[in-house]
Order: C-alpha cells, then structure tokens, then sequence
C-alpha cells in the first residue's frame, strides 16, 4: 500500500484562558461563606473549559494538603486535600476507570467520605447478629 | 415540512423562476424596442469599445464633481462592493451558487465577511439616511426606492443575525434569510433593482451614440 | 414494611452501597450542569423519594434507543433505572411475556394511579383505529391513551417516539406520528436522537424525579442538553470560521480535521450535545470520526434533503435548470411580445400623423 502524502497537523491548544484567576476567586467566596454559615459549595470542573495549562497551573497554585481518601465504590473515587484546608480536589471514576465527575469541594470533609447513622445501625445489627452466634 | 426545508426548497425554486421570467421579459422587452433611425454620417464606426469605454468610464466619479459627491460615492461604493464579497465570497453562498449552477471557487475566511457584512449594513443605512434627509433625493424617491432598499438590506441583516445566532433558533433565522433573498430575488426585475442589469445597457447605448458622434466622454 | 422503599434502600437492597449512591448523584448533577446548592439537594431528594413506577412502551421502533440506554454510564449505573426504579412493564427487557406481562401493567398501573412515569419508544400509526401495529391484540393508539391516562408524566424516548422519525418519513405509509400529537395533557418531555444519547436519557430521567419537568425548549426537549447546535460546540468550528473545508471524505482536508459544512453536516441546524457529551462512554462522536452530522435529533430529519448536500445549497425540486430555461423562454416570449406592441403602437401614431398631416396644410 502507498503510504500517505498527507501529514496531519494536529495544533495542540495550551494556552493560559484565565480560567484559574476565576475559580480561586470563586473559592475564596466559599471559603469566606463556609466560615461565616456552613455553607458548602461544590464547582464542577467539567463545565469550565480548562487547558492542559490551566490545569496544571491551578494544580500548583492549590497544591496538596495532608489527606488523602480513596473510595471504591462504584469504580475508583480518589478525594484529595489540598494545600488550603477546606478545599478538596475529588475525581470520580466509573468501574472501567472512565472518569465521571471531577469537582472541587469547599467543606471540612466530603460527604461521601461519612458514614451514615443509619449505615452505622445496620453494622451495628449486624455485629449483634454475629456476636450472638454461639461458638 | 419545516420552513427550513420549504424556504431552501419550493419557496426559493419558485423565486428563482419569477427572477428569469422577469428578467428576461424586461431585458428582451427593451432591446426589441424599434430603435430610432440616425441619418446621420458617423463619426467612428468604434460603437461596441464605446460602449465598453463608457460603462469603464462613468463608474469613477468626474474629478470637478468628485468633491460634492464624495459622501454618496462611498457609501455607495462601500454597500455594492460589500454586496458583492459577502455574496460571491462567503463559503456557504458559494455552495448554494455551485447547487445552483456547478460552478465555485475558493471562499473568504468567515470572520472578514462578517466584517464586510457589517459594513455594508452600516452604508445601506447612511443611504436611506441620506435619501429622507436630502430635500432633492427625497423629492425624487417612490415607494419603489425605498421598498427596494428594504429587501436589500434585508438578506444582510438576517444573514448576520444567522452568523451571530441571535434573535431566536439557528434554523428558524436561517430560514427568515432564504425568504428574504427569494423576495429580493422576485422583487429585482420590477422594481429599481432591474439597475443591476440595466446599468450596463444604459451606459452602454449611451457610450455608444457618443462614439457614434464623436462626442468627448 | 407497609411503605414502598425509597430510591436509596432500593438502591442498597440491589446491594450497592450509599456512596455508589453518592457518586452517581455527584456524576448525574455535572451532567445536568446544576447550580452548587441544587447538586446537594439532588441526592438528599432522590434518596429519600419512594420509588417511582415506569412503563416503557414501544411501538414503531427498532430498540436501538433501548440499546442506548441500557449502555448509559457504566453497567452498574443502570440498574439504577432498571432495578432501583421499578420498571413495572418492558417487552423487551422484561422476564414475563404475553398475558402474565400484560397483567403485570395492569396490575401495576392500578398501584400507582396517577403517579407513574410512562416512557414511549417509537412512533404510533394513527389511521383506521391504529390497526398498523398491534401487540397483543390491542392497538398502540389505544394502549398509548390509555397508559397515559393515569401517568404523571410522559418522555418520549427517540426522534420516533418525539417526532415521528423514520416511521413517519416521506411517504409515511403507516400515517404514523408523536407522543406529543396523541397526548395533549400531561407533562411531556422529548429526549429526541436516533438514538438520544443514553445519558441524556438516565439524566432526564433522574431530574425529573427530583425537580419536575426540566426547562424545554420550543420542542419540548430538556434545554440542558438541547440548548446548542452541534456547530456551536464543534472542535471542528475554527475550521469553519477560517474558510476550510474539506471538500471530499478523503481528501488533505478531511484528514486534517478540517469542517465539514461542505459534505452536508447538519451540526449548524442540530440541537443535541454529542459534540460535548459525546457517545459510547466519551469515546468521540459522528464529526470526530469523520462523518458529518445528519441532524437526527430534529423533526423530519429523514425528509430534509440530501444528507450529503451542504446546508446552504437549494433543495431542488426535479431539474432547476429544465426550470430556469423553461422561465428564459416564458421571458423572452413576454418580452418579445411587449415589444411587439410598443412597435406597433408606434406605427399606428406614425400612420395617424401621417395621415392626419395634410389636413392640418
């Protein structure tokens, strides 16, 4: 077969949209709001349109904190603190490693990290159940 | 069927048969027109390049009235030519002219034409403001001129309103667009706008009696 | 337990966990792009909300919606709508068939009177009492009204289902038409494609239990995810700013991702979200593979011309040019007869002067 004459040009797009200016504005708000209330905020990253650039500047500008939470449920959830206390990195992924939600969170913790009372009365119940059985 | 499909289809198709009738009708009613006998000697039998030289000729302004008719000169120059590139240079007039005919050629990028459309509505306006302001211009302008500007200004206006998606869906305003060139289609040969033929074969009898005469153009 | 479970315990006894259920609200909330405030209470609602019934009817249709759905998200994710929310009668998917399914409906539409949501795939033949398609030996004119009768709500799930699609094409010989032409009044919602994207589907869906009847536009589709054309949030578009186009399929062009306007891609006159969203688990969509958009989540997309002729080019009817040379001729007659009495308006002036002159002497 005759190879191909033509060579694809694929222009990578990176540069800086000014995106990341605006979303630590929005997290310094939440920040302010959640010490004043209690209110959380969740932003969705994949509403906003993020260059590789954008990315990795944000990545640095918030950098890494202390925790680290993986979760496996429903495929791989990996939460991560960064540098700012508060603010949470979350990316979930489904069972094939397909990613679909990547957010930012402004709480002390996730609330998918919790467990539930009413999670905690059935292990409870269950516990019961277990230790009841005679040896 | 949607408008879409009935604008871009019967709609158009019937505007475009009216277009050629009428056209044809008013071009072929006026050069079967008896012409008068000139008994007259000619001074140069050269009527055909007279004909070509004058129709050159009059499309620049003469250099002693070039002062007081630089306004409506520009305008007019800005909306014509505007005209000409947002119709002859944008890509998807191209391929509805290739539909039409088979015939194409390479486009404009789609931003200068957005450009260039604007203008054009910008001088359009500048004209009919002209046109109401001026005492004599409006003494001498019919309902014909101004309906005439009307379904000009019209396909440029909707067509940028398609470009920027604004002023309701992208099909719904695509659609008013094709509707408003059928109408300056099937309005062109009746009204004033017959010009865009007429202008050649005006000047051109004229340049031609004069090369006849002898006559400085 | 006298109640009917919750989405969130039905959800557990399916045996997931309640943070599967989390995670699916975190991914259906970015998918629906809602506000901070209402992603949190779309878990806090939907979990505490009794599981709903559904009933998925299909007619004229060829179940490649039903395909599409059951690939929505990740295998697990749709028992969420399967399992989770109780989906009292499916042909297709069900594991009873014949009478036994058609009491299950029954039975289960006498249960939630008035609550449950009826899904609609395919189109329905209307003419003589809608003896076109018959299941069971009941008509789907007449199943239709009568589901819909004590339904909350009514998605049309297709292009078939929500305009008529490919049944109701040029010349329509079943006479076949929409949801939206045989009910009149209850909530509708159209979630239009051949097929919808199947997250549209499960996100609809998970919205409406939530919060009601989404935002729809002019043909009754979720604005969320038909509020652009595909040319709005097409990679390609620059291309097309710029002027290039690739001319054929496999041409320099073509190859390097230039836009398609030229082959006939519809994407400037189609609602849908495939260039965002994109299919089989956010793989690529038609442009990206190379492929123009055929419009197929608009009405009559089946009828409006030529999918390969470009959007800007007439939609002639038999020969334009037969047409326009017949016009020409019809032209010159008119003019050549105008003419002709001008002229002999002019002889008939010059005869009267002539003939009129010496008498003036």
């Amino acid at each position: 077969m005759k190879p191909l004459e033509i060579a694809v040009v694929i222009e990578p797009r990176d540069d800086a949209t000014g995106m990341v200016a605006a979303i630590l504005r929005e997290l310094e708000d939440a920040l302010q709001a959640y010490l004043a209330s209690g209110t959380t905020h969740v932003i969705d990253l994949a509403t906003l349109p993020l260059g590789p650039a954008d990315r990795a500047a944000l990545q640095q500008t918030l950098g890494a904190g202390e925790i680290e939470v993986r979760i496996n449920a429903l495929g791989a959830s990996l939460l991560r603190e960064t540098g700012f206390a508060g603010i949470w990195w979350v990316r979930h992924e489904d069972v094939e490693g397909k990613l679909l939600c990547e957010l930012l969170e402004v709480t002390d913790v996730p609330e998918i990290v919790r467990a539930y009372r009413a999670d905690i009365e059935a292990a409870s119940a269950r516990l019961c159940g277990l230790t009841a059985l005679p040896n | 069927m949607d408008l879409l499909t009935l604008a871009r289809g019967p709609i158009l198709q019937w505007a475009l048969v009216i277009f050629v009738v009428g056209t044809v009708w008013r071009l072929a009613g006026i050069l079967l027109l008896r012409r008068k006998p000139d008994y007259t000697e000619p001074r140069s039998t050269h009527t055909w390049r007279g004909a070509a030289n004058l129709i050159v000729k009059r499309t620049v302004p003469k250099r002693e009235f070039a002062a007081q008719t630089a306004f409506g000169n520009t305008i007019g120059y800005v909306f014509h030519i505007g005209l000409a590139v947002v119709v002859f240079g944008f890509v998807p007039h191209i391929l509805f002219i290739k539909s039409l005919t088979g015939l194409s050629w390479p486009g404009l990028p789609s931003g200068i034409v957005y450009v260039v459309g604007a203008l054009t509505v910008a001088a359009l306006v500048a004209a009919l403001v002209r046109r109401i302001s001026n005492p004599v211009m409006r003494l001498i302008s019919n309902a014909d001129d101004y309906f005439s500007w009307a379904v000009t200004i019209a396909p440029v206006i909707t067509g940028l309103m398609a470009a920027a998606h604004w002023g309701g869906p992208y099909p719904t305003i695509l659609a008013i667009h094709v509707l408003s060139v059928c109408l300056l289609l099937a309005w062109l040969p009746f009204g004033k706008l017959m010009h865009a033929f007429l202008v050649f074969i005006a000047r051109g009898t004229t340049g031609a009696l004069f090369a006849r005469k002898g006559a400085s153009t | 337990m006298d109640r009917e479970p919750t989405i969130l315990e039905s959800f557990q006894q399916q045996g997931m966990s309640r943070r599967s259920f989390l995670k699916f609200c975190a991914a259906a909330a970015s998918l629906l792009a809602l506000p901070a405030a209402r992603a949190a209470e779309l878990a806090e609602k939907l979990g505490a909300m009794p599981r709903p019934t559904v009933i998925y009817l299909s007619f004229q249709e060829c179940t490649g919606c039903l395909e599409s759905l059951t690939r929505s998200f990740s295998p697990t994710i749709e028992h969420l709508i399967f399992d989770t929310i109780s989906l009292a009668y499916n042909d297709t998917l069900q594991a009873a068939a014949g009478e036994a399914a058609e009491a299950a409906r029954e039975e289960a539409m006498r249960k939630a009177w008035g609550k449950y949501v009826l899904v609609v795939d395919g189109s329905i033949p209307a003419p003589l009492d809608g003896a076109y398609c018959v299941i069971g030996g009941k008509s789907a004119l007449a199943s239709v009204q009568e589901v819909a009768k004590g339904a909350a709500a009514v998605i049309a799930v297709g292009t078939c289902a929500a305009f008529g699609g490919l049944p109701m094409a040029a010349p329509n010989p079943t006479g076949a038409v929409a949801v939206q032409d045989l009910i009149k009044n209850k909530p509708l919602i159209n979630i239009s494609g051949c097929p919808p994207i199947p997250e549209i589907i499960t996100g609809t869906i998970v919205y409406f239990l939530t919060f009601g009847v989404p935002e729809l536009d002019a043909h009754r589709r979720p604005k969320v995810f038909y509020g652009n054309t595909i040319h709005d949030r097409c990679y390609r578009r620059p291309f097309y700013d710029k002027g290039l186009f690739a001319k054929t399929f496999d041409d320099a062009g073509a190859r390097n991702g230039w836009c398609l306007y030229e082959l006939g891609c519809k994407g400037p006159t189609t609602y849908n979200s495939c260039a965002t969203m994109k299919w089989n688990g956010g793989t690529s969509f038609p442009i990206e593979s190379g492929h123009g958009c055929l419009g197929c989540s608009e009405p009559q997309f089946w009828d409006r011309g030529d999918f390969y002729k470009p959007l800007s080019a007439g939609l002639w009817h038999g020969s334009i040019g037969e047409d326009l040379g017949i016009a020409a001729v019809a032209g010159a007659v008119l003019g050549g007869a105008a003419a002709l009495t001008a002229r002999h308006r002019q002889d008939k002036t010059r005869t009267e002067t002539e003939t009129r002159k010496p008498e003036g002497k």
